[in-house]
């Protein structure tokens, strides 16, 4: 039973990783675009390498990027969550990472989170949204993000933590619970913003590389293929208001 | 009734039985005489009345009288004036023996006719006159009769009492003093017109009259005759020509009328009377009609019927008066034939014979008041006799003539039975004689070179509008007066010359007369209205000589003032045509007097009333009350001739009028009078007192000045002015920089517009516009003050302010002058912001409550009790305040004081100037403005915004022209301690709505000198591990007398973060400008301690939200309500080398000796623990500048609740 877990963990982090495989922080061509009443989600990711076995799988950098704007001129919603459905052809190796404890890290500079948790690192990433006071000017706030692998409540999570100085020191951590669910998407992520952005973050992106031993995952190309296509995630923004933007990054592999 | 019989007849009758029942013989029968006394009534009043004594004799024994009986009365010893005048005893002869010497009178009669027994012999009837000069005012009458065989004689007494005593002062009602006119013919025709009731005869008394009365003419119209029955309280008019009947005749005949009068009473003769006329008709010539009257006279309400008829002597009256010379001319402003009065006086029997009477007391004095408006001219004889003794010697001049005295006296033959002879003693020429310094004019006339002359002086009555009266010299006692008719002629008197060249008044002249005088006497007054003129007499007796009679007469209503012209002309001139500058002002008002110098004229109406309204902008001048007082009613002394007492700071004016009447002009002072102590009970009013020393003439008239409340415009008003002609009057009030009035603040052509109206008008007090003259007197403003160009109405105020000591910290009063200069708008207001760090110490002041500040009053005459009483206490003073009013170099300087005062209007604190508006003689009562003294919550810096400053007080224009306020009391302003280059500001508003702003510079110095050495000291409180949210506390303290701290900033170490998550709720600043932040809002509190209240400005640490990107951390400090002084501290949130830096980069130039602030920690705590915060020690890095630009950096150690250890112990300040 625990074992059967782990699999579904382990391929849904596998395609997870190929999800975010397309990540990067420059220009995102070839993104995923989600638009609704006005408000724009972009996914991108990038998965490397992205030559995999046919078979088992292999280490794998994965990296996202998602972008939160609005297509026209307004007001952009305040994010309230994130849900990452992964394929559940991924593998997370959570298990081989030590665990890192949430009161070690939070709050603390990002040299003392690496300080405290240097070993757990599973990757890192930026941070970024808008200070949105009111009367006042909104000013981006941004910092860096490093992930660690840990435990929440007793179940596993990535805790994202970020650490800014602009305008001031501050501090805190975006825990991704990690679940398992049935169907094609076999590991979920879930995080829920408001505790940590505060009644006045207004999170525009968040972008985050994940290592590769913390991420395997194979090429499932059918057999004569040399490579294939296939829905690496499904992403849902939960905007306040109950705006809800739903994307699926579908992307390829190839088989070594 | 009292009846008595004598004791002695008593004792013979007893004696008689006595003898009888002795000898026990038969009775021997004898008669006895029992005499009875009575009279009537019993009392009397004290003066010459009859009483009636009736005496009887009766045989009370049993045998008839024999012989000769006698009977005496004897009355008591009364002196002269008490004697039998008729007695009746019939079947008696009687013998009258009057009082000789201190005999008394008697009546002795004797009878032969015998008394049968029982029986009475004829009465004796005796009326006799008793007179108050008997020495026992309860005199006894004594009747005696003895005879007839009577044993002895009987006696009865009858005693009367006085009630009374004798009256002195005027018994003939026919008293008239009045003015007549000369009958005016036409070419045509001649024509006398009787008057309307020409035979009116009034009875009143205790009797019933029968009166028959004829009348007859010749001529050319008979008349017939009638007669009347006629009543007690009737009044009948006379069969015999009938009222308002017309004669006409020709040229050159006579018309004579006459008139039979009879007149009978109970017990009184019958009177008989002529009443005749002869009337000249003479074409183209005036008519002359005389009508001359003898027999009985006038009866009429207030004279007993006998008495009148026994005393008067003929007066019968054609229109009115005694002896009438004519028609009554009643034409106002007109000139009369003449002006005459006559008076009789009370007499009284004299006991030397029944017939004879006397004044009952000898006249002294006469003062004859001639109705007012009635003016004699002093000037108008063309000569005058040189001297008093000249009439005694007879060598006066015939043109100094001007009427006749008749003098009636019981010298001579006095007629019996009449108090009065009926034809006048004396008849002397009256003159006009050069007059005494200090007398208008004089008359005099002589009875007899041997006694003193009699003069007649005119006088003016003060308390009557100035009304002309007539004041004799004491009269001589030897001739005794009866009566007198004076007769003043208009146009001159002819006279003939009896013996020894005594000159004997004839009569008057007429007005074209060809020797008539060329200006006329008298003139009569222009006012018909009210009552018909009334005629005075005042007289005391040389026995009562303080014992003063009144009398009033009535003369003819004056008639015909429709006719009376009124054409006064007035000109008005200030003597600066300046704007807004002192000015004086001339007004001259000139009055045709053709009327009055012209026989043949008719005076113009006497001014009544005289409006002056100045024009807009034309105002009174404060700055003229520096020095001046005013003329209480007891020292102007009006309805007085005595000289007034008006101080010479009072004097504001001067006044001269001419009149044709008196030799002088007259000239005078114009007076500031009492505030609402004269005669109008107003603000402002002014007296004015003329005279001429050589004339005797003081004249002094009161006016009023009122002002529009609202634009002070000002209308002088003298209104009852004396009802006596003047050719020119002339006004020059002051000229100066102290002139009294102000010209309007702007160049052009202004208006005085004056109005006049007469006392001809048929409502003098309230005339019709037809009847009121307007005359308008333009006059131009041609430049601005002193030669300038003429003023714009800009609002181009100065200002002079700043500390008496800018050292820097220093406590220093602080002054601030405000002038307008003349030509600039007035001022209405001033909002003054003293520079930044210019400090009030407030602490240990009482406020002056709202409560006192509203009892100040505003009411006019409190202001010099809140001089003298402030309402506020003294510890609430903090200041003074001077306020210059008026135009000119030397604005009049009203002080006042300068109060603090609690919440007004919005603002935390107050000053109230309390300034009692008392300039000179005026009391304006107290202005207070109240001034908020708004302080900008995050500068400290002060506004000062001031209520209206008024600009019309009670109606007058108060022309503030500077302001000085100084807060000198010690050590309630202070000096900032910053030395940059400040301003004091304000803005100042003008009456016309400008605003100017005007600044002043300022600048502290000596900032060098001041230290500065803050405090910090930091500490949490609560959790020291990661994570947690302490609560933390600062304490910052400040050393006395160093730089106050202009900014500072404290950046936390790196232990402490921002928890963003709990920023939850922020004050938005239109919700902290609305003073409405959520609670969720606060997030600590702060107070600050300073040593310039009472009291610790604390309050709430909110989140506001800022320009900056996050937040401010805004402490919003407020002092309790009492004074709720608000001060609000932002600090900028940001990091400096990561940590939490907080900013507070405008902190106020003010003296905070300890400011500490909380910061709230746990789940509203900002901050959060980065690290477990006793693993080290970490130091908060502070920077702190003073406002003299000294710094201070500090390191002290961020103290928290961990254990100490070695290195917290040790952690001290360090400086950066």
């Amino acid at each position: 039973m625990t074992r059967t877990k782990k699999k579904s963990l382990t391929a849904a982090a596998t395609l997870f990783a190929a999800a975010v495989a397309f990540a990067g922080l420059g220009p995102m061509v070839g993104a995923e675009i989600a638009q609704k009443d006005g408000v724009r989600v972009t996914i991108d990711g990038t998965l490397e390498p992205n030559k995999l076995p046919r078979k088992g799988t292999a280490p794998v950098s994965v990296s996202i990027d998602s972008r939160i704007s609005t297509a026209k001129k307004g007001e952009l919603p305040k994010l309230e969550g994130i849900s990452i459905a992964i394929n559940s052809q991924g593998r997370v190796n959570n298990r081989r990472v030590p665990l890192c404890r949430l009161g070690r890290i939070d709050p603390s500079t990002t040299a003392e989170a690496l300080a405290a948790c240097r070993s757990s690192l599973i990757g890192e990433g930026r941070f970024t949204a808008d200070v949105r006071i009111p009367e006042q000017s909104p000013f981006p706030s941004r910092g860096k993000l490093l992930a660690f692998n840990g435990r929440l409540r007793g179940k596993p999570a990535i805790f994202a933590h970020i650490y800014g100085t602009k305008p001031v020191p501050t501090s805190y951590v975006l825990p991704f619970l990690l679940s398992k669910t049935k169907g094609t998407f076999g590991t979920l992520l879930r995080a829920s913003l408001p505790r940590v952005t505060g009644e006045w973050g207004y999170v525009t992106g968040v972008s985050l590389a994940l290592q590769p031993r913390f991420v395997s995952a194979g090429c499932p190309a059918p057999a004569g293929f040399k490579g294939a296509v296939f829905p690496l995630m499904k992403t849902n923004f939960g905007f306040a208001g109950g705006l809800r933007l739903n994307t699926t990054v579908v992307r390829g592999c190839k088989v070594r | 009734m009292r009846v008595s019989v004598k004791k002695n007849a008593l004792r013979a009758g007893l004696l008689a039985l006595f003898i009888l029942g002795l000898t026990a013989t038969p009775a021997f029968a004898a008669p006895v005489l029992t005499a009875t006394l009575t009279q009537s009534p019993e009392t009397l009043p004290r003066t010459d009345e009859q009483i009636e004594y009736t005496a009887k004799v009766q045989n009370t024994g049993d045998a008839p009288t024999s012989g000769p009986i006698s009977a005496e009365i004897v009355l008591p010893y009364g002196g002269s004036a008490t004697g039998i005048f008729k007695f009746s005893a019939s079947g008696w002869t009687c013998t009258q023996l009057q009082a000789i010497g201190e005999n008394p009178s008697k009546l002795t009669c004797f009878t032969e006719n015998p008394i049968a027994p029982g029986a009475f012999a004829n009465a004796i009837g005796v009326n006799a006159q008793l007179s108050d000069e008997a020495p026992d005012p309860n005199g006894t009458t004594t009747f005696t009769t003895e005879g007839g065989g009577a044993a002895a004689p009987s006696v009865a007494e009858a005693t009367y009492t006085f009630t009374e005593g004798f009256p002195f002062g005027v018994v003939q009602n026919g008293f008239i003093a009045g003015v007549y006119g000369y009958g005016r013919g036409v070419e045509s025709a001649v024509s006398l017109v009787l008057p309307p009731t020409p035979y009116k005869i009034t009875a009143v008394g205790a009797e019933t009259l029968e009166m028959s009365l004829a009348a007859k003419a010749t001529g050319p119209q008979a008349l017939s005759a009638g007669a009347a029955p006629f009543s007690i309280g009737e009044t009948i008019e006379g069969p015999g020509i009938q009222p308002g009947t017309t004669i006409t005749g020709v040229s050159g005949q006579k018309l004579t009328l006459s008139a039979e009068t009879k007149l009978e009473g109970i017990n009184m003769p019958v009177h008989t009377g002529t009443v005749s006329g002869t009337v000249s008709m003479n074409r183209g010539k005036e008519l002359n009609n005389v009508v001359t009257t003898t027999g009985f006279g006038t009866m009429t309400e207030g004279s007993k019927v006998v008495e009148n008829v026994e005393t008067t002597s003929g007066t019968f009256q054609v229109g009115q008066g005694i002896e009438s010379h004519g028609t009554d001319y009643t034409k106002a402003g007109g000139h009369p034939y003449e002006a005459y009065t006559s008076f009789g006086f009370n007499v009284h029997r004299t006991a030397d014979g029944p017939n004879n009477t006397k004044p009952t007391e000898n006249i002294r004095d006469t003062v004859v008041d001639a109705p007012r408006g009635f003016v004699g001219n002093a000037l108008a004889s063309p000569e005058l006799c040189p001297s008093v003794e000249a009439v005694i010697l007879k060598l006066c001049p015939p043109k100094s003539g001007v009427g006749g005295i008749e003098v009636y006296s019981p010298l001579g033959t006095a007629p019996k039975f009449h108090p009065y002879p009926q034809f006048p003693n004396f008849q002397t020429a009256l003159y006009a004689v050069e007059p005494e310094f200090g007398q208008p004019a004089q008359f005099a006339f002589a009875v007899s070179p041997a006694l003193a002359p009699i003069t007649f002086v005119p006088e003016l009555r003060a308390e009557e509008g100035y009304a002309v009266s007539f004041r004799t010299s004491p009269l001589i006692t030897v001739p005794p007066l009866y009566a007198t008719n004076v007769t003043l002629c208009d146009f001159g008197a002819t006279f003939s010359t009896v013996a020894f060249g005594e000159s004997k008044y004839v009569s008057c002249k007429g007005p074209s007369d060809g020797d008539a005088n060329p200006t006329p006497l008298i003139t009569n007054p222009t006012r018909c209205s009210g009552p018909p003129p009334a005629t005075g007499l005042k007289i005391d007796s040389w026995q009562h000589p303080q014992d003063v009679r009144t009398y009033e007469f009535t003369a003819p209503a004056i008639t015909d003032c429709d006719e009376v012209d009124f054409e006064p002309e007035a000109e008005l001139k200030p003597s600066n045509q300046e704007a807004d500058s002192p000015t004086g002002m001339s007004v001259e008002i000139k009055m045709p007097l053709d009327g009055v110098l012209d026989n043949e004229g008719i005076s113009q109406a006497s001014l009544n009333t005289a409006t002056v309204t100045f024009p807009k902008g034309m105002s009174i001048n404060p700055a003229a009350s520096e020095g001046l007082n005013a003329c209480s009613l007891a020292q102007i002394k009006l309805r007085s001739n005595a000289p007034e007492e008006c101080p010479e700071s009072s004097r504001v004016g001067q006044i001269e009028i001419d009149t044709p009447l008196i030799r002088e002009t007259l000239t005078g002072s114009i007076y500031v009078a009492e505030q609402n102590k004269n005669p109008f009970n107003s603000t402002l009013g002014l007296y004015m007192s003329f005279d001429s020393k050589r004339d005797g003439v003081r004249i002094k008239v009161a006016g009023k000045l009122v002002t529009d409340p609202q634009t002070g415009q000002l209308t002088s008003v003298f209104t009852e002015n004396p009802e006596a002609p003047f050719s020119r009057l002339a006004l020059n009030f002051n000229e100066g920089p102290r002139a009294p009035l102000i010209n309007p603040p702007k160049c052009g052509t202004y208006q005085i517009h004056a109005e006049f109206s007469p006392w001809s008008a048929v409502n003098p007090a309230n005339p019709t516009p037809e009847e009121i003259v307007s005359d308008d007197s333009a006059y131009q403003v041609t430049s601005g003050p002193n030669g300038s160009p003429c003023p714009t109405g800009s609002l181009e105020p100065k200002m002079h302010a700043g500390l008496r000591n800018n050292q820097a910290g220093s406590k220093s009063p602080f002054d601030l002058t405000l002038v307008r200069e003349d030509g600039t708008q007035r001022l209405t207001g001033i909002d003054v912001t003293p520079p930044k760090g210019l400090t009030a110490y407030l602490k240990g002041i009482p406020y002056c409550s709202d409560g006192a500040l509203a009892s100040i009053s505003a009411a006019e005459e409190t202001g010099r009790a809140e001089l003298a009483n402030p309402t506020c206490p003294a510890a609430s003073q903090v200041g003074t305040v001077t306020a210059g009013a008026g135009a000119g170099p030397f604005p009049f300087q009203t002080p006042g004081k300068v109060y603090l005062a609690g919440p007004y209007k919005g603002a935390p604190v107050s000053l109230a100037a309390v300034t009692p508006a008392v300039a000179g003689p005026f009391d304006l009562g107290s202005v207070v403005i109240r001034n908020g003294l708004y302080v900008d919550p995050e500068t400290t810096q002060v506004t000062t915004k001031s209520d209206p400053i008024p600009t019309i007080l009670h109606g007058i224009l108060l022309d503030i022209r500077q302001v000085r306020i100084s807060l000198d009391r010690p050590g309630f302003t202070a000096a900032p301690t910053n030395c940059e280059p400040m301003t004091i500001g304000a803005t100042v508003f003008g009456e016309e709505g400008g605003v100017a702003p005007v600044s002043n510079r300022f600048q502290a110095a000596g900032c060098e000198s001041l230290g500065f050495k803050p405090k910090l000291k930091i500490r949490l409180f609560g959790g020291t591990r990661r994570g947690s949210h302490p609560r933390l506390v600062a304490t910052v303290t400040a050393r006395e007398g160093d730089a106050n701290i202009a900014g500072a900033s404290v950046a936390l170490p790196h232990s402490e973060f921002l928890d963003q998550a709990h920023i939850r709720t922020i004050c938005t600043r239109v919700q902290f400008a609305a003073k409405q932040c959520p609670a969720a809002s606060i997030y600590g509190e702060a107070e600050a301690t300073t040593p310039l209240t009472d009291y610790v400005v604390k309050g709430p640490v909110y989140l506001r939200s800022s320009n900056n990107p996050l937040p401010d951390l805004v402490a919003a400090l407020r002092g309790p309500d009492t004074q709720p002084i608000e001060v609000v501290l932002a600090g900028r949130i940001d990091s400096k080398n990561g940590g939490i830096r907080t900013s507070f980069e405008a902190v106020p130039d003010q003296p905070v000796s300890k400011f500490v602030v909380r910061m709230q920690g746990g789940k509203k705590g900002l901050l959060v623990n980065s690290r477990n915060i006793c693993k080290s020690v970490n130091r908060v890095t502070a920077r702190f500048v003073g406002q003299n630009g000294r710094t201070a950096g500090l390191r002290p150690v961020l103290q928290n609740a961990c254990k100490k250890n070695k290195k917290q112990k040790k952690s001290k300040h360090v400086k950066r």
